[in-house]
């Protein structure tokens, strides 16, 4: 359940009192960490965890109020998000023993159902980049098309077009999903 | 079915409306699914996030820089204060340490003038190396040595040996007047003797000594052999 700021809460945060900062922080958090978690970012803890760390001292100049405080907020993760992503494309991947990934095993039946029950960050990586980032940004980062062309320093028509590409490129994977042989 | 707020249900019915996909019930339980993952809970904050959220602190790298700061500006001062202080109680406890720092001056500086003065240097040592050719021409005192001399050849030969550069310069001059007035023969015959075993000695590998002295025994023989000479006469 996200809750939301007070209005004390966050008149205190961004005029700099250390008071409203646990506030923002305890409302605001769930969503940074289900974008990194829906990013496939490994350790999405430490990530939403540094971003805080970085917004928290400089939240006394932001301006706009909550929407601008949520602009704010993922404007620094998304920027994380792409120095990640540019860090691990640099670093060898490393992956680790997949039992199913591995022919000489068969599938159980509980491996089965929870495969066909899960797996929305699974079938989100089939995405185009853009798409993902902006079903995310305004689906799981509660964000209006406006802010999300903010971050992603594009036009909000241009954030309309990758929002309802990306929504039918989902659906074909969804049906895909549901229609492969279990 | 959803465990969302209705309003939730809202926004997404408004996304799905706004792509004209508001009728497909598969792709509104996926978006309800990713929804979901910002449903979770706050992660509980390490070490300096929770120095952050705690009231009173509103930045860690601030305070650590500042401190440094005024840190390293005591330490530095109280470095120096701690050095002058300490010099300046020294220097005026006693004479005991002034004079003990000018005589360093002094040991240090003695050895450069003594450098820069080669002459006096070089007049020192010449009148001790001088016994040597003198012990041919004074009759008496250094004749036992002669004798020694002869008994043991090896020993005579290093004795002699830094004399031998300077008998093929001046020997001829120093000792042909010492021994014309002796007018002993024997003398006469043991000058020549030694140019025969002065070549003896390079040969024992005292060579690369010879060149470095002949020359302060040449401006001194001469006024050491004629100051006997007038004696004898």
């Amino acid at each position: 359940m996200a809750a939301q700021l007070t209005d004390d809460e966050l008149s205190a945060a961004l005029t700099g009192d250390p008071s409203g900062f646990s506030a923002v922080y305890t409302t605001i958090s769930p969503a940074v960490l289900g974008y990194f978690r829906a990013r496939g970012v490994d350790d999405a803890e430490a990530l939403t965890q540094d971003v805080f760390v970085d917004i928290l001292p400089k939240l006394t100049g932001v301006k706009g109020g909550r929407t601008g405080l949520r602009t704010f907020i993922f404007s620094v993760a998304h920027a994380r998000l792409v120095d990640y992503h540019r860090r691990s494309a640099r670093a060898p991947h490393l992956t680790e023993y997949d039992p199913l990934q591995d022919e000489r095993y068969s599938n159980s039946a509980e491996d089965d159902v929870l495969g066909r029950l899960g797996g929305i960050t699974s079938t989100l990586s089939m995405l185009n980049d853009e798409h993902r980032e902006v079903l995310i940004l305004r689906i799981v980062a509660d964000l209006s098309i406006e802010q999300v062309a903010g971050i992603m320093n594009k036009t909000p028509g241009a954030i309309k077009q990758l929002q309802r590409r990306g929504l039918l490129a989902l659906r074909e994977l969804v049906k895909e999903k549901d229609h492969a042989p279990s | 079915m959803s465990v969302t707020p209705t309003g939730r249900d809202g926004e997404i019915q408004a996304i799905l409306r706004d792509s004209g996909l508001e009728e497909d019930e598969d792709l509104c339980r996926t978006l309800d699914e990713l929804r979901g993952l910002a449903q979770d809970v706050a992660p509980a904050p390490r070490a300096d996030l929770a120095a952050l959220l705690t009231p009173g602190v509103s930045s860690l790298e601030l305070r650590r820089q500042g401190r440094k700061r005024r840190m390293g500006v005591v330490v530095s001062a109280a470095v120096v204060g701690a050095m002058g202080l300490g010099a300046g109680a020294v220097a005026a406890s006693g004479e005991d340490f002034r004079r003990s720092v000018g005589h360093t001056v002094v040991q240090f500086l003695q050895p450069a003038d003594e450098a820069t003065a080669p002459g006096t240097d070089l007049g020192g040592p010449s009148p001790a190396d001088l016994p040597t050719p003198t012990a041919v021409s004074p009759t008496s005192p250094t004749a036992a040595p002669s004798s020694p001399a002869a008994s043991s050849p090896a020993v005579a030969s290093q004795s002699r040996a830094p004399a031998a550069p300077r008998s093929p310069e001046t020997p001829a001059p120093s000792v042909l007047p010492g021994a014309a007035p002796g007018g002993k023969p024997d003398k006469a015959a043991a000058v020549p003797a030694r140019p025969t075993q002065l070549p003896v000695v390079p040969g024992g590998g005292i060579r690369p000594q010879l060149p470095s002295k002949p020359k302060p025994a040449v401006p001194t023989l001469p006024g050491a052999v004629p100051a006997p000479s007038p004696g004898n006469q």
